[in-house]
């Protein structure tokens, strides 16, 4: 038998071969490690409000504050360690990208793969729909739904599924049109199977490989695109919005984003090097 | 014998699909195709329990099409199809597992990411045919009956040869246990010694499944070798029907004549180069078919009613039907030899 190794295996061993993609998984892991962990890594949480000090506000990387360690970068107006606050930041822009991207895989891929499977007036109504909101820019999307719905970790999720759920039904739409048509599915039809189990077990899978790439490269813009929307102030609240009010001039949360998105920017890049190894890799039939 | 399968007159059209953008070009005085196909048109046929119908034609005369509405695939335009006296669609749901389909290209009629053991056994899983447990068991018999190794159910389309994968399309079809089999050009995309394996396996299947069988094929030595009739396709209607030695040895078309003819053959006179009668003229566009027979600008036989009015489908002799206003002449003598 040739399927000595397990077929995860296998996968690694064809992925291994390219080493910018190891390094880029490597990146990606340690980011995912960093993000986890941050409470035990670094020294401060930017959140708890007792841990701040006033005294420490807007010093030079280097510094040895009141807590006695040092702020490798710096601390911002109100006392906060920077590097701490962009890994608490990570931690969100990862949690909201990822948790985006995968519900916009899941709700876009079923209204592409509906609408191709049963075709006729359905199929054109829902994928005008979906021409129509790929018509607009995403960030134009998501900051029209932020304004609307809110701020809020749901409201910031929901808005980028909005914008980005489209590109999804497309991509899923097109290589189920295409699959339709083959001889593989009218022998499921002609079993007969139910439309359901023919869509499901027949077309999605042969539709995988060019979603995983899109996927790659949404996920990857679902951060980015949070950082952008958290940079123009519709992100995330820092906190409670009392302690918005309350502290009217702070500009930490516009430094955290703006740090965060250039990390996040970074993190995407890495995001989709080694993703992109993956479908070539899944092209051949593992 | 009560009608076991029967096809009764029966029609398929095909209309262009005609766009929002082809209607305003056509309003502008743009030429758009509108004009539909008739890829069956008018057809019936009867099968009894056991026998096997061949079904022969030029590429293009609508076979496959005709494989399919008899298959429950495609739903028809106009008239019938029935199984048991019960019509095999309905509101374009297939109702029966009773018939199932051999697909013409291996290669694309298995699902290429799914296990094969797996596509043998969701047929009869989702028909309540088998239950889960036993699945496993159960599609290993059935890869042993059609020939292949018990242990390549793990396996992928891709890891197998096409006389391979017709095997597991067999297999799947017959898994549904079927009483009527359609195999629409079943080894037409397989090598010659791999034909005749799989017609091998299918006779022997055949005999101990006592299957019905509609087997749909170009290749006239096929037909002639598995059917024990044949009707003999052109233009999307069938213009003779009979006894499979008898339509061979002793055709009354002209057209099946003219087919006959244009086999090559292994035993030549004499060294000389062999000319084959090929049928003169290209098949009509099915668009716009003559308006008498559809055979008559082809036809060497033609006649002045033959460009007038298509000739029906009639009684010619024993079991035998045929579509000509003047059956040729050697046929009448033969006939009444016989």
């Amino acid at each position: 038998m040739a399927n000595t190794h397990s077929p995860l295996f296998r996968f690694w061993r064809e992925f291994s071969e390219n080493r910018l993609a190891v390094v880029a998984l490597l990146i990606v892991l340690a980011l995912m490690v960093l993000a986890l962990f941050a409470p035990y890594i670094v020294p401060q949480n930017p959140y708890d409000l007792e841990t701040l000090s006033l005294m420490d506000a807007r010093r030079a990387p280097g510094f040895i504050g009141s807590g006695g360690y040092v702020h490798f970068l710096g601390t911002d107006p109100q006392g906060r360690d920077l590097l701490s606050a962009i890994f608490y930041g990570l931690r969100i822009s990862i949690m909201i990208g990822i948790a985006a991207g995968c519900i916009a895989l899941v709700l876009g891929t079923s209204v592409g793969i509906f609408a191709a499977y049963v075709g006729g007036k359905i199929e054109n109504f829902l994928m005008r729909i979906v021409d129509l909101q790929l018509s607009f820019p995403a960030i134009l999307l998501a900051l029209v739904l932020v304004a609307l719905l809110g701020q809020g970790k749901f409201q910031l999720i929901a808005a980028l599924v909005a914008a980005q759920y489209a590109y999804f039904a497309r991509t899923a739409y097109g290589a189920a049109k295409g699959e339709r048509k083959k001889d593989y599915v009218e022998a499921a039809l002609a079993t007969p199977l139910s439309g359901f189990q023919v869509a499901f077990k027949h077309l999605l899978p042969n539709c995988m490989p060019p979603l995983i790439v899109v996927a790659t490269v949404q996920i990857a813009s679902a951060i980015s695109l949070e950082a952008t929307l958290s940079f123009l102030g519709l992100g995330l609240p820092v906190t409670e919005p009392a302690w918005h009010a309350h502290f009217k001039r702070i500009s930490l949360h516009d430094e955290r984003s703006l740090l965060d998105f250039g990390l996040s920017g970074r993190c995407s890049y890495y995001f989709d090097r080694g993703d992109q190894h993956c479908w070539r890799s899944n092209q051949r039939p593992v | 014998m009560s009608l076991f399968f029967q096809v009764d007159q029966v029609t398929r059209e095909f209309h262009p699909k005609i766009s929002l953008g082809d209607k305003i070009a056509s309003k502008l005085g743009a030429r758009v195709e509108t004009r539909s196909v008739k890829a069956v048109n008018n057809v019936s046929f009867q099968l009894e329990e056991g026998q096997t119908l061949g079904l022969v034609g030029e590429s293009g005369c609508g076979k496959s099409t005709l494989g399919k509405l008899a298959a429950g695939i495609l739903e028809t335009s106009e008239g019938t199809v029935l199984l048991d006296q019960k019509p095999v669609m309905k509101d374009g749901k297939k109702t029966t597992t009773r018939i199932q389909t051999v697909f013409q290209d291996p290669f694309a009629s298995l699902d290429p990411r799914m296990k094969v053991g797996e596509a043998v056994a969701e047929g009869p899983i989702a028909n309540n045919l088998v239950s889960k447990a036993d699945a496993i068991a159960y599609v290993k018999d059935w890869f042993a009956r059609v020939g292949l190794d018990p242990d390549f159910t793990d396996r992928y389309p891709h890891q197998f040869s096409g006389g391979q994968r017709q095997r597991i399309a067999i297999a799947r079809a017959l898994a549904m246990q079927p009483d009527l089999l359609i195999c629409d050009e079943p080894v037409a995309s397989l090598d010659v010694s791999i034909q005749a394996q799989i017609i091998n396996l299918f006779l022997q299947l055949r005999k101990d499944l006592n299957l019905t069988c509609l087997f749909i094929s170009h290749d006239l030595s096929v037909v002639r070798h598995v059917s024990d009739r044949v009707a003999v396709m052109y233009l999307g209607k069938i213009v003779e029907e009979g006894e499979t030695s008898a339509v061979f040895e002793n055709p009354a078309h002209p057209y099946t004549k003219a087919l006959l003819a244009s086999v090559p053959k292994l035993v030549l006179d004499k060294d000389e180069l062999v000319q084959f009668e090929a049928i003169e003229g290209e098949i009509p566009s099915p668009l716009s078919p003559p308006p008498g027979c559809y055979f008559a600008p082809r036809c060497p036989y033609v006649g002045e009613k033959c460009n007038q009015t298509n000739p029906p489908l009639e009684t010619v002799g024993f079991e035998r039907k045929a579509a000509c206003f003047y059956i040729p002449a050697d046929f009448e003598k033969a006939n009444k030899q016989a």
